[in-house]
């Protein structure tokens, strides 16, 4: 137990199962986090399948008439329902007419609106690369992944294992975005299902390697 | 459930997503007489006919929506937000086929 | 699996079998000699390979365990058990046999015509005839062994069937700029084309370059070894390929399931050595077998003079060809044909020793013993539409067919080749690529346009109700047919129900259509008359596991973001739905104990917490609540029951108020979704109202921190002004806890000075340690919700769903103070404006049971005998001294020092009502 009046840290729900996998924790920027897990012997050096855990992150939640207007402030145009696009630091998740996400730090002037509600803790997101994603998501979820039906910049939500999950597709990867009361659920399905593929955890420092700098791309803006 | 409903925000998605909310009705005004709110609050109309009716999305974007849909063939005809449609009375009872 | 290299080998009951690369089970037993390779479902007669393409009952065997695995059509491999079922002792003498002879005695339905009587010993004859009757045995401990999956595909066009009309339907589709899903349930494309060199004779090279232009086309998917077992709505094919089951949600649907051969019913048709040429022409071709010794060909059409060219390519002395045909329907070569004439039965126990020929129609004398080991049959096939009927396609009998055929298309399907009725091989192709551009245009449905083909109707032999199996699964034979028409089952459907025909593991493919033709010729009707029996999933027999899934993702686990400081601490947890909550720490007494006395922390994160924001939230809670909330202070929290338009308590929380528009509002465990469902129900009625709501369940975590010392607790770690004049009891505050923003309310579940204390979940393992830190010299402790659930029951305090449920409105649950009737217009207000005026039924009370036994829910509460109610929950209480619950019980017992009788453990104990709570009635210490 922490020493009284210590600084607040934010964990996010999968630390503990990072912890019990042998997973290196460290702080970092007030948020505890596993910084690399141990290599398996058999895991290759690039090209393979990860999964990580980038549950770290301050999360916006917009809602009511005004969405649009402030999706357009941060990201310089308005984002089409069912789609994403980079803010300047983060990704704006379009999901009705009437609501979008902010992954990352939306700025205090959103935080400050009305329209807007801190849900930081309320996501937490997984991290899915590899050549084998699609498949490992096609035994987990009902969802068309067709490139036409899914293309990059796209997200979509409903059900993965089982669990209301918030789905965007990246150029180089996905994003699993879900209530972090089921993460840990979700996150040992993603695994379950992964084994066949050589799905391998890895820690925050490679999460570079993985998302590059606004993933998203322009492609969901209208 | 292999039926597919259109949700206004999601697209095309299998029932088992949804919840049904049952046919459209106009909730009886306070002052209306008992026997119109008893039978508001007990009678379940089950009609053969092409109707609008509440689904709600609750695994995924979780928003309540219209759809019109024959009971009869099970056909999902469209899909509307609330007030984008009036949802005015059936359009065929039953009777025919 | 075919492509192993060299030979392998595996045991057959025990005994050692060689297969060649590639071949199947059943060919390396046919090599080998085996012939008889299991025994029959009712009579345990021997039973050889019949139709050798999957669809009959005869191969299936036990392997690895696994039962019912079709050996005919499943690769050999190195060290695989097989195992022959439904005989005992062994195959070649089978006790059970002794069935056969009794037949005459054991009509259809004779084990529930004989056996119901006594009644009592039926469950014992029914065990017996379960083990006598069965399909191969399940083995429990490998069955969990196995990993089954569940894959969702997405595809334009789903082409069913590999086979001719199949592969250019799916060219055509790709052609047409679509994606396509071709499902073809064999090892290769090719369908029967494959093996059949007859029917390849000058394409031998546009059949190699068609199937090579599907394997190489990029916008061709095959699955192959894949079946569809299923068409749903919405064009949702079901297929199962090894241990998983594929979703195939498709645009469009070619179905080009091609044909079931057909057999002839005669006595004996069901010996080994009787067999079907499609089945022939498959071992011959593919597997590599041969059929020594002399065959007869009965056939009515082209594909017997071509099974027999093949046979005698390959050894097998032909010595008829058997044609119902008045002239040969084909070219016999040098091989003898007996035109006009049919098979009428054939001689032999374990194995065909003759075969008796004679006309078509005619007294049996006529007739000629032929003698030879193989008789193989080619009269014709029926469609496999049962695919199209799941869809909703029409079918109707094609009498110059003489088959059932699709002729209504359900939308968005199409149906090629055999499947139609089409067995001409250009006219399969020219078929498959018609469907298949009608499906990449999206046009699918409507009529079938058939391509006309040249055909006589076949020249068949009608059925005549003897011993002749129509049923090999289920060993239903002409004779049962006629006499289950007889005693009136004559409808077709009920005539299925009643005799089992078709309800095997072939599904009918076997038997529909001579099941059919029974059922009509004993009727005096026609077979269009007559009509078939609804098609239903699985088209064919699928292993439940396949069905069932694996799914681990199916027992979803929700976790508090303390759930792991709960791990540590050593909780011992309960399910309540998918959560996992503590319900105690080891010690629910103590737990009890230390929130009367000094202080306890307990995790509510799992109540459901909405964040509603706008200028209308109350109006809109003063429409959704009975009580009032229009003037709630900022700053101010209130309990409020939400009830359905017919005044039931869906459920129970608290409504804080923290700014003039913006509220917080917590819901129950179990009703967050419910709740958020109903008020974004009665929010999209009203689509003029400003009001937003979030849900902040997931977001937020909460802990209650209660008993008399736990204002020092949480001022030791929160800077802000704590007295009762600054945060007075029902205050909603903002505070800074640990050094995190917090809502803080100060209501007391418990009936303890008490703060529920909402933080961010990231930051809630930091409160809570930080609490537990601070509150350690005051001797602080975690509790579950078991000593949650003593301590609200000192206070009556109910729980919604747990001591309400479907007919419980506020009246009734002792809460008649929560509904304003006065108020204009709310949800319920026409029903409890009814209920208030009505005589009351049973009320919820509290009642005081002397000494320390518990009744369990939900013990009766019995008025002269009667059962008057029942108890909802029952704890011992400690500052009453006694047990204490809460109970529904006729209205005229619901008052104070009313006596009440509950039954427990069987004996009646009496209670006393109190309808005041059993501690702090005043609610000094809630509010101190």
């Amino acid at each position: 137990m922490t020493s009284p009046k210590s600084a607040p840290t934010a964990r996010g729900p999968l630390v503990a199962w990072h912890r019990r996998a042998g997973g290196r924790i460290e702080t970092v920027e007030g948020w505890e986090i596993c910084v690399s897990h141990p290599v398996q012997p058999d895991a290759p050096r690039s090209g393979g399948n990860l999964l990580l855990d980038w549950s770290h992150r301050s999360v916006t939640e917009l809602g009511g008439p005004r969405v649009s207007e402030l999706v357009s402030g941060l990201v310089g145009a308005d984002v089409a329902v069912r789609r994403m696009a980079a803010a300047r630091s983060g990704i704006v998740c379009r999901l009705t007419p009437a609501r979008a996400i902010v992954f990352g730090d939306p700025g205090s002037g959103v935080l400050g609106d009305p329209a807007a509600v801190d849900v930081t803790g309320g996501w937490s997101t997984i991290v899915l690369a590899g050549p084998d994603a699609i498949n490992v998501l096609s035994l987990l979820s009902s969802a068309d992944l067709r490139t036409r039906a899914m293309p990059v910049a796209a997200v979509r939500q409903g059900p993965v294992a089982g669990i209301n999950t918030l789905l965007c597709h990246f150029a180089g990867h996905w994003e699993l975005h879900a209530c972090p009361d089921s993460i840990v659920s979700l996150w040992e399905a993603v695994l379950d299902e992964g084994q066949a593929y050589g799905l391998q955890v890895a820690g925050a420092e490679r999460l570079g390697e993985v998302v590059t700098v606004g993933g998203g791309g322009e492609e969901g803006t209208t | 459930m292999s039926l597919m409903i259109p949700c206004p925000h999601c697209e095309r998605r299998p029932a088992g997503e949804f919840h049904f909310g049952g046919p459209v009705r106009e909730r009886p005004e306070p002052d209306a007489a008992t026997a119109e709110w008893i039978s508001y609050t007990y009678d379940q109309p089950n009609r053969r006919a092409v109707q609008w009716e509440w689904w709600f999305h609750r695994g995924a974007c979780r928003q309540w929506f219209l759809v019109r849909r024959d009971t009869r063939t099970n056909r999902v005809l469209e899909s509307a937000l609330p007030g984008e449609v009036t949802t005015g009375p059936l359009e065929s009872e039953a009777g025919d086929e | 699996m075919s492509s192993q290299e060299g030979p392998c080998t595996f045991t057959f009951d025990g005994r050692s079998i060689t297969a060649r690369p590639g071949q199947t089970i059943a060919g390396a037993l046919h090599q080998d000699g085996v012939h008889v390779v299991s025994r029959s479902f009712k009579y345990h007669r021997p039973r050889g390979l019949f139709c050798a393409t999957g669809r009959c009952p005869n191969c299936l065997c036990t392997v690895d365990g696994y039962p019912n695995v079709r050996t005919c059509v499943t690769p050999a491999s190195q060290g695989m058990a097989v195992r022959s079922q439904n005989a005992w002792p062994g195959l070649k003498w089978d006790v059970l046999s002794i069935f056969d002879r009794l037949h005459r005695f054991m009509p259809v339905g004779f084990y529930y015509r004989v056996m119901h009587k006594p009644r009592f010993l039926w469950p014992v004859f029914e065990a017996i005839v379960r083990r006598i009757a069965g399909l191969g045995r399940v083995d429990r401990q490998s069955g969990g062994s196995r990993r089954y999956d569940r894959q969702t595909l997405h595809s334009d066009v789903v082409v069913i069937g590999g086979g001719w009309a199949g592969m250019h339907a799916a060219i055509a589709a790709s052609r047409g700029g679509r994606d396509v899903t071709l499902v073809d349930d064999r090892e290769n494309l090719g369908g029967h084309v494959l093996f059949d060199p007859g029917a390849r004779v000058d394409r031998e090279t546009e059949f190699e370059s068609t199937v090579q232009a599907v394997l190489d086309d990029p916008r061709i998917r095959v699955l192959h070894r894949a079946t569809a077992f299923g068409c749903y709505e919405d064009r949702l094919v079901a297929v199962q390929t090894g241990d998983r089951m594929i979703r195939l949600r498709a645009g469009q649907v070619v179905v080009a399931t091609g044909g079931w051969e057909q057999p002839l019913v005669f006595p004996g048709n069901d010996r080994p050595g009787v067999m079907l040429a499609g089945g022939v022409q498959k071992m011959l071709w593919q597997d590599g077998c041969l059929f020594p010794g002399d065959a007869v060909v009965v056939t009515d059409n082209q594909n017997g003079y071509r099974v027999a060219h093949s046979l005698a390519a390959c050894g097998t002395r032909v010595v008829a060809i058997v044609d119902h045909n008045a002239t040969p329907a084909g070219d016999p070569g040098d091989l003898p044909v007996w035109t006009g004439q049919t098979i009428h039965s054939v001689r032999g126990h374990r194995h065909v020793t003759s075969a008796v020929i004679g006309p078509l129609e005619g007294a049996s004398s006529a007739t000629e013993s032929i003698s030879c080991r193989w008789v193989v049959q080619a009269v014709g096939f029926t469609t496999a539409s049962g695919l199209l009927a799941q869809a909703g396609c029409r079918l109707v009998y094609d009498e110059s067919r003489d088959l059932f055929r699709a002729d209504q298309l359900a939308d968005g399907f199409r149906a090629a080749g055999s499947v139609n009725g089409t067995f001409d091989i250009d006219a399969c192709a020219r078929e498959g690529r018609l469907a298949g551009e009608v499906a990449a245009a999206g046009e699918g449905g409507g009529t079938v346009d058939l391509i006309p083909a040249e055909t006589s109707p076949p020249v068949r032999r009608p059925p005549d109700g003897k011993k002749a199996f129509v049923c090999l699964c289920e060993d239903v034979t002409d004779k049962d047919l006629f006499d289950a028409v007889a005693e009136g089952f004559a409808n077709i459907e009920t005539l299925k129900r009643y005799s089992t025909v078709c309800m095997g593991p072939c599904q009918g493919k076997m038997c529909q259509s001579s099941s059919i033709a029974a059922c009509a010729r004993a009727n005096g009707v026609t077979i269009s008359e007559t009509g078939r029996t609804t098609a239903r999933p699985p088209e064919q027999p699928v292993p439940l596991g396949v069905l069932a899934g694996r799914a681990p993702h199916r027992h979803l686990i929700r976790r508090s973001a303390l759930h792991d400081w709960h791990v540590e601490a050593g909780a011992v947890f309960l399910d309540s739905g998918a959560w996992k909550r503590p319900e105690s720490y080891g010690d629910p007494a103590a737990e009890y104990q230390v929130v009367r006395e000094g202080v306890g922390l307990i995790d509510v994160s799992t109540l459901g917490k909405l964040e509603l924001r706008g200028r209308d939230v109350a109006e809109f809670l003063e429409f959704v609540y009975p009580n009032r909330f229009a003037k709630l202070k900022v700053g101010r929290v209130r309990y409020g029951v939400v009830c359905d338009e017919a005044g039931i308590i869906l459920d129970d929380g608290t409504i804080a108020r923290l700014e003039e528009d913006r509220w917080f509002l917590t819901t129950t465990t179990g009703n967050a979704d419910g709740v958020d469902s109903w008020f974004r129900w009665w929010l999209a009625t009203r689509p003029g109202w400003d009001i937003r709501l979030t849900n902040v369940s997931g977001a937020t975590a909460a802990m209650n921190l209660a008993g008399p010392r736990s204002r020092q607790v949480l001022a030791a770690v929160c800077d802000g002004d704590l007295s009762t004049e600054a945060v007075p009891y029902l205050a909603a505050s903002q505070l800074t806890v640990a050094g995190v923003p917090a809502t803080v309310l100060r209501i007391g579940f418990v009936g303890e000075l008490g703060y529920e204390i909402h933080v961010p979940s990231q930051l809630a393992e930091h409160v809570w340690c930080e609490l537990m830190a601070a509150g350690a010299a005051s001797g602080i402790r975690p509790f579950g919700i078991e000593a949650q659930r003593r301590l609200r029951l000192d206070k009556q305090h109910l729980l919604a769903g747990q001591d309400t449920d479907a007919l419980s409105n506020p009246f009734d649950a002792g809460l008649p103070w929560i509904v304003k009737l006065d108020k204009p217009d709310f949800v319920g207000r026409s029903a409890l404006q009814r209920a208030e005026g009505r005589e009351p039924g049973q009320q919820l009370v509290g009642f005081r049971l002397e000494g320390d036994r518990v009744p369990p829910e939900p013990s009766l509460v019995l008025v002269d005998g009667r059962l008057e109610g029942r108890v909802t929950s029952a704890r011992y209480s400690p500052v009453a001294g006694a047990t204490v619950g809460l109970a529904w019980v006729p209205a005229e017992l619901a008052s104070n020092g009313q006596q009440i009788t509950i039954q427990l453990d069987g004996q009646l104990v009496n209670a006393v009502v109190q309808r005041e709570p059993f501690y702090d009635p005043e609610g000094a210490r809630l509010k101190s």
